[in-house]
């Protein structure tokens, strides 16, 4: 068998293996869009989940204006039936639940002051406030005088929903939705929770697809409909949208212009051919080993991932421009290119090494396909391409000789004055402007319409609870009800200080059962007394038996049980862990300080949480960078000698800083994600100076790096222009490090021994 | 008659029927709303004695108090068997607890309820029952549906009876619970 036969024989199994394993894996895997749902895993990974699960990530609200009462009623009603699959959170759902709960707690639960009169033996107030309730002329409950004749849970019962109704204070409750008024127009409000994951791209666009349509269908039939929407499930699909858009624009507007630059430079379609086979076999490549390693693959991570067209273009056009001199210069051009996938190699490691679910897919991509794009160029090309079967364009070469020319003309002490000057002031310029953000608001920029809708709900909807909240762990349920009871006292103390407008706890709802069991022997003492006998043979009912059966967690309604968690075990995850929501918090470190003392709660806020993760990442992925840029300058002083590896660090240095200096002087604050493109710029930098110390003629490497660097410039560029800040700042990054890279790069030439030809 | 025939007619009926029974639901509306027209507006105090029948109890209880009507609330003040007083207006339902009226929550629309009745806000009223006259009953009588909720989840109906003012209201909860309130004319101060 031929070689060539049997090198693209293999060549075409391992696709082939590729495409069959993702053609099974790919239908069956999620794609997530969520950047802080690919945040680290942690010790309080079971805080991450929380938030995940939490059900305000799951709702949507819909508030429907511009028509009459009626007919709003009407549209509003269609809306439901015609979205099943949403389940509709009710006022009705939860009248009919708190009637269900007020029949269950009868005789268990009691208002504070209540429980002071039963403690004091003062019966006679008990008894005329039971008098007071039973001849006002509101409704009673059904059902509960049997077991509760003083009508304590009553009371309980109605202090409790003053807090709950307090949500709701603009609003009517009507069965199937609220109502309500605004600027003299009525409006309705519909509220539903999601059952899919709204960061699960593949089902949330289609159903937001849907609704969005349904409304639109409606405001046909009512031409005076307007409405607004919220929920994360709007922003979730937006940012899913505008990633998976951005993806295959860049992506296709980048290869584009890699098959116009190939076309331009070889004018024959075989480099052409074997160009997009090397890109497509990477891309390939790292798309099995992404799938493989990960559940679930992040729309993000391929954003950031078609960097792996850059690097792999590199490789390609080293390979077709050496395969074009002959057997000898390929073989002397195969060592440079082995260190430069080392170095690059190393780089993306680095990545791989950090806890962050994203870079880790971006890693594992780019592992594999810059190795696919390394084997095809050493294998695939010898024998695919034969030696002087293509012309050059000469304009190509003219215009890497110029820059070659143009640095030559600097002589080695001339060339260590400017690298020195150049790399000191971009470094000090750096120390001036530096300024990092890792607040992960800044992360994405929301969509203003999105916004406006939000706004618009809350103004309709009144004040909600805050995004933080209090977290408070424990052995066992009753033990978290105990220490909620524990941390009552610190909540009241901040009410009345103005540092919390409410909140609501479990405990509210729910005694312990230490306490039930004691408020039914204080009550047994209240039907035993005078006072009690006396109250009773006027009612006309008999003394209560004492009651056995607690109540518990499964009989509260639905909207406080969500309020409990069980975290999956696992490292310093709690067995119970309750939610106490918020309102109007202002907690400040003092306070903050008291919680921590009480050893088992915690202030949590989600956005500070990943905020904080990110800024450790951040700082690993400092010390990753140092780590494996000194990795590769050990490599380098190994291999070339300490003259020439300290200039390709200033040369780094200089890249780099410059990269930077110019988001900074742009008014971008520096985030993680620009970092990220240090990486990059550093791993390309490094490709280029290898090149250029390799004995090669430094016009052929310049014309392979100028070519890949064009192209390289040209999908990152385009990065820049994203709407989302951080893929924004990635790409400029990249870009102004890759041109400051390519236009130095030369000057490498005139530092040490020079093994490089001139010309 | 053939088939086309058969379901023609069934269709006219149908559709006469159906606009017969509009006709008829709006003008008993009419009827009762003209009803309570003719009723002189109470202002001031009136004096009540309610029998509120409970289910699960034996017998019914007895209350008597009097009423303070202003044009923003009323004050329920109840003398028998115990002293106590509630508040009702636009707000909700305020129980007096230790000298102060505390409001009680998700008890707006309640608060507005009684006003209406006392008041008769034929607005309020046409808009959350549907309204019918029960001329069968002692006195001229108006009986009120709830049409949505929260009401529909708190009454079952409502009876509102008079000759030339309120005088009678009884409550039929949806838990079963009844209460007649009788209001003694003697203390009515009439706005002609």
């Amino acid at each position: 068998m031929k070689k060539s036969t049997l090198i693209w024989g293999c060549w075409l199994v391992m696709l082939m293996l590729c495409g069959a394993y993702l053609s099974r894996q790919l239908p069956e895997r999620h794609w997530s869009s969520s950047i802080t749902a690919a945040f680290p895993g942690s010790d309080a990974d079971w805080q991450r989940d929380l938030v995940a699960n939490h059900s305000a990530n799951r709702q949507i609200r819909l508030a429907l204006t511009g028509l009459p009462e009626a007919q709003l009623a009407i549209v509003a009603a269609e809306f439901q039936q015609q979205n099943p699959e949403l389940r509709w959170v009710t006022p009705q759902q939860h009248w009919q639940q708190l009637q269900a709960f007020y029949q269950r707690a009868a005789g268990y639960i009691a208002t504070t002051a209540a429980h002071q009169h039963l403690a004091a033996a003062q019966y006679q107030s008990l008894t005329n406030s039971a008098w007071q309730q039973l001849l006002s002329p509101l409704p009673l409950a059904d059902n509960v005088l049997e077991r509760d004749p003083l009508l304590l849970s009553q009371a309980a019962m109605q202090h409790t929903a003053t807090g709950l109704s307090q949500q709701f204070q603009a609003l009517t409750p009507a069965a199937s939705w609220l109502k309500g008024r605004f600027e003299q127009l009525p409006f309705v409000l519909l509220q539903a929770e999601l059952a899919i994951d709204p960061f699960d791209a593949e089902l949330a666009v289609p159903l937001q697809a849907k609704l969005v349509q349904q409304l639109q269908l409606l405001q046909q039939q009512y031409p005076e409909l307007r409405w607004h929407h919220s929920g994360l499930l709007f922003h979730a699909v937006k940012a899913a949208t505008t990633a998976k858009t951005e993806m295959s624009w860049y992506g296709g507007l980048s290869m584009f212009a890699i098959v116009l630059l190939l076309w331009w430079v070889f004018a024959s379609g075989k480099p052409l051919l074997l160009a997009v086979i090397t890109l497509g076999s990477a891309g390939l490549a790292g798309l099995t080993a992404v799938v493989w390693f990960f559940e679930s693959p992040h729309l993000l991570a391929f954003v950031f991932a078609t960097t792996l067209i850059g690097v792999a273009i590199d490789y390609s056009f080293h390979g077709l421009l050496a395969v074009q001199q002959g057997p000898v210069f390929f073989r002397r051009m195969l060592p440079g290119l082995s260190l430069s996938l080392l170095s690059t190699l190393l780089g993306y490691t680095a990545l791989l090494l950090l806890p962050l679910t994203i870079l880790n897919q971006v890693a594992v991509f780019m592992l594999a396909g810059l190795t696919a794009a390394y084997l095809m160029v050493r294998f695939v090309y010898p024998v695919a391409l034969a030696p002087q079967s293509m012309t050059i364009a000469a304009s190509a070469r003219c215009g890497a000789n110029l820059l070659v020319r143009f640095w030559q003309r600097f002589n080695q002490r001339q060339a260590w004055m400017l690298f020195g000057t150049v790399a000191i002031s971009s470094a000090l310029l750096f120390l001036l402007l530096v300024k990092f953000s890792d607040d992960v608001r800044g992360f994405n920029q929301l969509d203003p319409t999105l916004q406006q809708h939000e706004q618009h709900i809350v103004k309709l909807s009144g004040q909600q609870w805050d995004n933080k909240f209090l977290l408070v762990s424990a052995e066992t349920a009753e033990q978290l009800l105990v220490r909620e009871g524990q941390l009552r006292p610190l909540l009241q103390a901040w009410q009345q200080q103005g540092l919390l407008r409410n909140w609501q706890a479990v405990s509210d709802w729910l005694p312990t059962i230490a306490a039930q069991q004691q408020l039914q022997q204080q009550l047994q003492l209240v039907y035993q007394s005078a006072v009690g006998q006396q109250f009773l043979q006027q009612l006309g009912v008999a003394v209560p038996q004492p009651l056995a059966q607690w109540l518990t967690a499964t009989d509260l309604p639905d909207f406080v049980q969500q309020q409990l968690y069980t975290p999956v075990a696992g490292k310093g995850a709690p067995a119970k862990v309750s939610v106490i929501l918020l309102r109007g918090s202002t907690l400040g470190n003092t306070q903050l300080a008291q919680l921590s003392q009480l050893g088992f709660a915690q202030r949590f806020d989600p956005i500070e949480d990943a905020s904080a993760k990110v800024a450790g990442v951040r700082q690993q992925l400092g010390i990753g960078l140092a780590v494996a840029v000194l990795a590769a300058i050990l490599i380098l002083v190994w291999y070339y000698g300490v003259k020439r590896a300290g200039a390709i660090t200033l040369f780094l240095q200089i890249a780099v800083c410059s990269a930077l200096n110019i988001s900074l002087l742009l008014g971008q604050t520096l985030t993680l994600f620009h970092l990220v493109g240090v990486l990059l710029v550093v791993a390309l930098a490094l490709d280029y100076a290898i090149f250029f110390a390799s004995k090669l003629a430094a016009a052929e490497v310049q014309l392979a790096v100028g070519l890949s660097a064009i192209t390289s410039m040209l999908a990152f560029g385009m990065l820049a222009f994203s709407q989302t800040p951080v893929i924004a700042g990635f790409g400029l990054t990249i870009l102004v490090g890759i041109l400051v890279a390519v236009l130095t790069a030369p000057l490498l030439t005139r530092i040490g021994d020079l093994e490089t030809q001139g010309e | 008659m053939n088939w086309r025939l058969g379901l023609w007619c069934w269709l006219l009926a149908s559709s006469s029927f159906a606009a017969a029974a509009s006709d008829t639901a709006q003008s008993q509306q009419t009827v009762a709303l003209q009803q309570m027209a003719q009723w002189q507006l109470p202002q001031g105090k009136l004096l009540f004695s309610q029998q509120k029948w409970i289910r699960g109890l034996q017998r019914p209880l007895k209350s008597q108090g009097f009423l303070q009507l202003e044009p923003q609330s009323l004050d329920w003040v109840t003398e028998q068997p115990v002293q106590s007083a509630v508040r009702l207006d636009k707000q909700g339902v305020q129980q007096q607890l230790a000298g102060t009226y505390q409001l009680q929550a998700g008890t707006e629309l309640i608060g507005r309820l009684m006003l209406a009745m006392l008041q008769q806000d034929q607005a309020f009223l046409r808009q959350y029952f549907s309204l019918q006259p029960l001329p069968e009953q002692s006195g001229e009588c108006v009986q009120l549906t709830p049409l949505q909720a929260p009401l529909t989840n708190f009454y079952r109906h409502i009876v509102l009876c008079g000759q030339t003012s309120l005088s009678r209201i009884e409550l039929t909860e949806l838990a079963g619970n009844r209460s007649e309130i009788l209001l003694t004319a003697a203390s009515i101060k009439a706005v002609p």
